[in-house]
């Protein structure tokens, strides 16, 4: 994190010998994008590097790829052309990131050039790193992966026909929002717990933001649940965009009948913002909880929640001098609940009363003051206002489950989906990036190494070199095996499997899909209008009752051309699918070697539904074991075993102390 | 005059400050007078609260008290205000802080963003891995950071290190004073400055102002006298040692007596490590060490012998010396009673060879090693390492050893 420096002092602080006259000549802003570059012609050994770039704030992705940058070009006895690709986003999508970075414009028919020596990646979400990771293996260019939370993180180097790619071990699939309630609802309605488990990979923004949550404490978990109530359902709903299918049902459904109560959240125009904070406030604390417990068979194991009524929290005298408050409202920016109520220290916990007033007063705030934003606001967490409404909100609703309170500070970070980070870290990491990037541009892949940053010594280890795994044969993105899909044709629509399976497992952006000879489906925006009009028809219907009909037997090819991935998928029909296992009513199968790892890790919503696992039992999965750091457990400390080689004197690889397959797997070619 | 209550934290400050202006000549003549303690105070008060204006719009200016040439007061006398403002106010975070440290405080919490917002820092011997720990410890919000290298820059060390621009190097400026510069930048709620000297020479009693000191390209022999002169204070202060010789790196920890909070699944356990002086150290005996013991931490051993002996500068040797350094070896090995194969060739041709010249990745490494130790060792907070660290870029390993006599037994 630079702090306090504009860019292009940040860049001379940091490269000084890039900043050579012909640097600041060559920047060109484009939009949003930055692209910066070095040239010295005429030079024996070129190389091209890319950073992508773009983290969790602007400031932060620049600091790793800054030590990056002084580090590379100093070392590296070469000049080289570097583009820095630094996109002004909070969170980069994958359509930011088109084949262009990778790939040089050619004309058409002319084979693919290869523009980059080495990728270094610096993303900050899971689809953006396997968009990636794929560019990378179909233009051959050798990718360094890279991710930091708190005091870990972790290196690796994935090279076309060297190392296994970044997907051959399957990551955590990422649940939308209505999955997540789908499966709490599920899980209340037998009475159980919402799954910690569950709740992480439905929420988790990015890998990253899973570790950042299983470092916070049970209880706090549950006071997650809280906050995405208030952030994703209740902010939505007052704030968002209204004609957008709001979730507060899905939310309701354990309070039965608050559908006809729908117009509640409607301001009627003679109506004072004040008495309608009161009114939403007694709805959603008190109403909806006494409809809730209305329902006893729903609490029989459970500890009851107890219903919040203003009036129950607020005096009388209080309503007054929320009231007056009216006068004393600060203009400008920098609206804010909290200064009006004069509540100064973020860090602090407010009590229940000063809680309903900040609810009460963010709710009047919107409504005076940024009326014309209503209906069309989506969450920030940069917007002060919109984290104070949330934190009294999810407060208030903790407060009424018995769930301990927490400050402003703590749920801006759980709201925000914040990723811990520290410059330390971040320095670590950027040497062992420019480590493994001067390797592979030496083409020294013998020497490769993932490198793990720990926070507690593993036998005597803070930084641990682990041998690349040579490549998953059965990885349907680096190897061309077939994928087996197991799902009911004759109910099963075609949207169903898109989504489900092209675009949640295949990570698929614009996908195309055949059957055999017969294009049953093309994504995109420049298609004719009856080409269109006839995938949409196709979407619709029952993959048996397709022009071409898909049934057991059926090979499906998917194919994204921007990725330069195609997939076979061998379909087989089956009837039944147990909801709780697989909720999806599809089971993707055929991407891992062995059958035990893919109940954890391969099928991630199905399973882990399904399995009841404690996070401390499938620490000693061996897929962990074998996988140190992986995207699902660093932080919780679960670090890999080395073996004790008592020839020590030549002995330089950690060994890894695996099941007999992951040892199998560890040496490449 | 000052309407404020006399009890005011900020009061006591500011007059504390005042009375600590060095020269009285120098006050004066910039407005600070008996009678006119309203005026100052209120202006004083101006400075700062410019300096901890929230950032607009998430963009930070490059503010603070270095780029306010507008203020009249003296900066030595607004460093120690703030400075001291701080200390008395203490116990929160401005809203400055909190906003600039908000993601490393969701890692190590509020209590150790103040301690560090306190913590004195000095730093003697300036090279690329220090310059990436200095960035760290200024970037996470130190209270105070002291550089001395009176070394002219050159070209030379231009080559592993961010902190100097071409322009710098022609400058006839100092290590320190380049570095000075280049840092504020990094952070302008850090106060770094410059001492001139050398440590070996500086009386106990300096170092009473730091909590942490970090010496670095200096001998063996400085490195013992300034590891002893900390050990001898009454406050307890933390001591450190990096050394880079192209990919191959040690730092050297001696925390003394240290009692740190180490936080398990739900309960935090207190606890208690003696470290050895750098001394105390490395007398202990080769043979009682684990065989596995990093063959980096005998050779550097070997090089301190050989650099001792020759009266050479850390780290200027070559590729030349190493007939010289084998009889070294030899005779430490006999010495130790030990096998001259636990001090392989390789490794100390690399040495050698390498001088001080420092591989820029692994400085980074080195530098977010001992940041991240310095950062632990003042909140108290994480195990710190105990007592040696070594990173070889040849293997990738960053190993920790515990060599302390004590494991004679």
């Amino acid at each position: 994190m630079l702090r306090g420096l504009s860019k292009i002092s940040a860049w001379r602080a940091i490269a000084p010998q890039l900043l050579e006259d012909d640097i600041e000549s060559k920047r060109d802003d484009k939009g949003d994008k930055e692209v910066k570059r070095d040239d010295e012609e005429g030079i024996d050994h070129e190389v091209e590097e890319l950073i992508i770039d773009a983290g969790d704030g602007v400031e932060e992705a620049f600091e790793t790829s800054s030590h990056v940058l002084w580090a590379l070009p100093m070392h590296l006895f070469m000049t080289f052309h570097l583009y820095l690709l630094k996109i002004d986003m909070d969170t980069i999508e994958v359509s930011n990131l088109n084949r262009q970075f990778l790939f040089r414009q050619s004309h058409v028919g002319q084979s693919k050039a290869k523009q980059f020596s080495v990728v270094l990646n610096g993303l900050d979400n899971l689809d953006a790193r396997r968009h990636v990771n794929r560019l990378c293996l179909a233009a051959e260019v050798p990718l360094i992966e890279s991710g930091t939370t708190g005091f870990l993180g972790q290196v690796t180097v994935h090279v076309k026909g060297k190392t296994e790619c970044y997907e051959c071990q399957p990551k955590p699939t990422q649940w939308t929002l209505p999955q997540f309630w789908q499966h709490v609802k599920m899980d209340q309605e037998k009475g159980e717990d919402i799954s910690v488990r569950k709740f992480e990979v439905a929420n988790a923004g990015a890998w990253r933001r899973e570790l950042a949550l299983k470092a916070i404490p049970v209880l706090l978990l549950h006071f997650v649940h809280s906050v995405v109530w208030a952030k994703d359902l209740l902010f939505a709903k007052l704030f968002g965009d209204r004609n957008q299918d709001n979730d507060l049902n899905v939310r309701s459904s354990d309070v039965d009948g608050s559908k006809t109560t729908e117009n509640v959240f409607e301001l009627s125009p003679d109506e004072d913002p004040i008495s309608y904070g009161q009114r939403i406030y007694d709805h959603v604390f008190g109403y909806n909880i006494e409809l809730a417990l209305a329902n006893e068979e729903t609490w029989r194991n459970r500890r009851k929640p107890k219903a919040i009524h203003i009036k129950d929290v607020l005096s009388e005298i209080s309503f007054q001098q929320n009231g007056a408050l009216e006068n004393c409202t600060n203009e400008g920016t920098s609206i804010s609940a909290m200064s009006t109520l004069d509540l100064k220290n973020p860090q602090d916990v407010w009590s229940l009363e000063d809680n309903s007033k900040v609810f009460l007063e963010a709710l009047r705030l919107f409504i005076t003051k940024r009326e014309k934003e209503i209906g069309s606001l989506t969450f920030d967490k940069d917007d002060q206002l919109a984290v104070e409404f949330v934190t009294a909100a999810a407060n208030i609703r903790a407060s009424s489950f018995g769930i301990p309170m927490h400050s402003f500070f703590e749920t801006k970070g759980i709201a925000g989906n914040i990723v811990h980070a520290v410059a330390t870290t971040n320095a670590i990491i950027a040497g062992l990036i420019v480590i493994e990037a001067i390797k592979v541009l030496q083409n020294d892949f013998r020497s490769y190494r993932m490198t793990y940053c720990l926070e507690h010594p593993s036998k005597k280890l803070l930084l641990m070199p682990v041998e690349p795994f040579e490549a998953n044969k059965s990885c349907y993105v680096c190897s061309e095996t077939p994928l087996l899909l197991e799902i009911n044709t004759q109910t099963s629509k075609l949207c169903d499997f898109v989504e489900k399976i092209v675009r949640n497992k295949l990570g698929m952006n614009l996908p195309l899909i055949m059957n055999g000879s017969n294009l049953i489906f093309e994504a995109g925006d420049d298609l004719e209008e009856d080409v269109a009009a006839n995938y949409m028809q196709n979407l619709n219907k029952v993959l048996a009752e397709l022009p071409s009909p898909v049934t057991s037997g059926t090979v499906l090819t998917v194919e994204d051309l921007q990725q330069e991935l195609t997939c076979n998928i061998n379909i087989k029909h089956r009837e039944e699918f147990d909801e709780e296992k697989e909720p999806d009513g599809m089971v993707l199968s055929g991407w891992l070697e062995r059958a035990k790892d893919d109940q954890l890790l391969s099928n991630g919503q199905s399973t882990l539904l399904g399995t009841k696992r404690k996070i401390s039992e499938a620490q000693e999965s061996s897929e962990n074991l074998a996988r140190p750091f992986s995207e699902t457990n660093a932080a919780n400390q679960e670090i890999p075993q080395q073996i004790d080689d008592n020839n020590d004197d030549d002995e330089d690889m950690v060994m890894l102390d695996g099941p007999p397959e992951a040892s199998k797997k560890k040496r490449f070619k | 005059m000052v309407t404020q209550p006399a009890s005011d934290p900020g009061l006591l400050a500011f007059y504390a400050a005042k009375s600590n202006q060095p020269r009285r000549g120098e006050a004066l003549k910039t407005g600070i007078k008996e009678e006119d303690d309203a005026t100052l105070w209120a202006n004083a008060c101006r400075v700062m609260d410019r300096c901890s204006e929230p950032c607009r719009g998430g963009k930070r200016e490059p503010a603070g008290l270095l780029c306010l040439p507008q203020s009249d007061l003296p900066n030595s006398f607004l460093f120690s205000f703030r400075r001291l403002r701080i200390e008395m106010e203490g116990e929160e975070l401005t809203a400055q802080q909190t906003a600039l440290y908000d993601r490393q405080i969701r890692v190590w919490g509020v209590d150790a963003q103040k301690r560090l917002s306190k913590a004195s820092v000095l730093v003697s011997g300036l090279n690329g891995t220090v310059a990436e720990f200095c960035k760290n410890i200024v970037l996470a919000g130190v209270g105070s950071l002291t550089l001395m290298d009176d070394r002219l820059v050159s070209k030379d060390a231009l080559h592993a290190n961010f902190l100097i621009t071409p322009d710098d190097a022609n400058s006839r400026r100092s290590l320190a004073e380049v570095y000075c510069s280049s840092l504020r930048e990094f952070n302008s709620m850090v106060h770094v400055s410059v001492e001139k000297g050398n440590l070996p020479q500086f009386d106990g009693s300096f170092y009473d102002k730091f909590d942490v000191v970090v010496v670095s390209s200096i001998s063996l022999k400085d490195k013992k006298f300034i590891n002893q002169k900390c050990r001898e204070r009454k406050k307890r202060i933390a001591f450190y040692s990096v050394e880079c010789r192209d990919s191959c790196g040690e730092i050297f920890v001696d925390l003394q007596n240290y009692t740190y909070s180490q936080k398990n699944s739900d309960s935090t356990v207190d606890c208690h490590l003696e470290y050895p002086t750098l001394e105390e150290a490395i007398s202990t005996p080769w043979r009682d060490l684990p065989r596995k013991t990093t063959k980096t931490y005998f050779a550097m051993r070997v090089l301190e012998c050989f650099e001792a002996s020759e009266n050479r500068n850390p780290g200027d040797t070559s590729g030349l010396d190493l007939p010289v350094v084998l009889i070294w070896r030899k005779k430490l090995c006999d010495l130790q009673h030990v096998n001259e194969s636990l001090v392989p060739d390789g490794l100390l041709d690399r040495l050698l060879v390498a001088g001080s010249r420092e591989h820029p990745p692994v400085c980074a490494i080195l530098g977010g090693i001992l940041g991240q130790e310095v950062i632990k060792a003042i909140s108290g907070k994480g195990d710190p390492l105990k007592n040696f660290f070594y990173f070889d870029a040849a293997d990738g390993k960053g190993i920790i050893e515990d060599i302390s006599p004590a494991l004679r037994s």
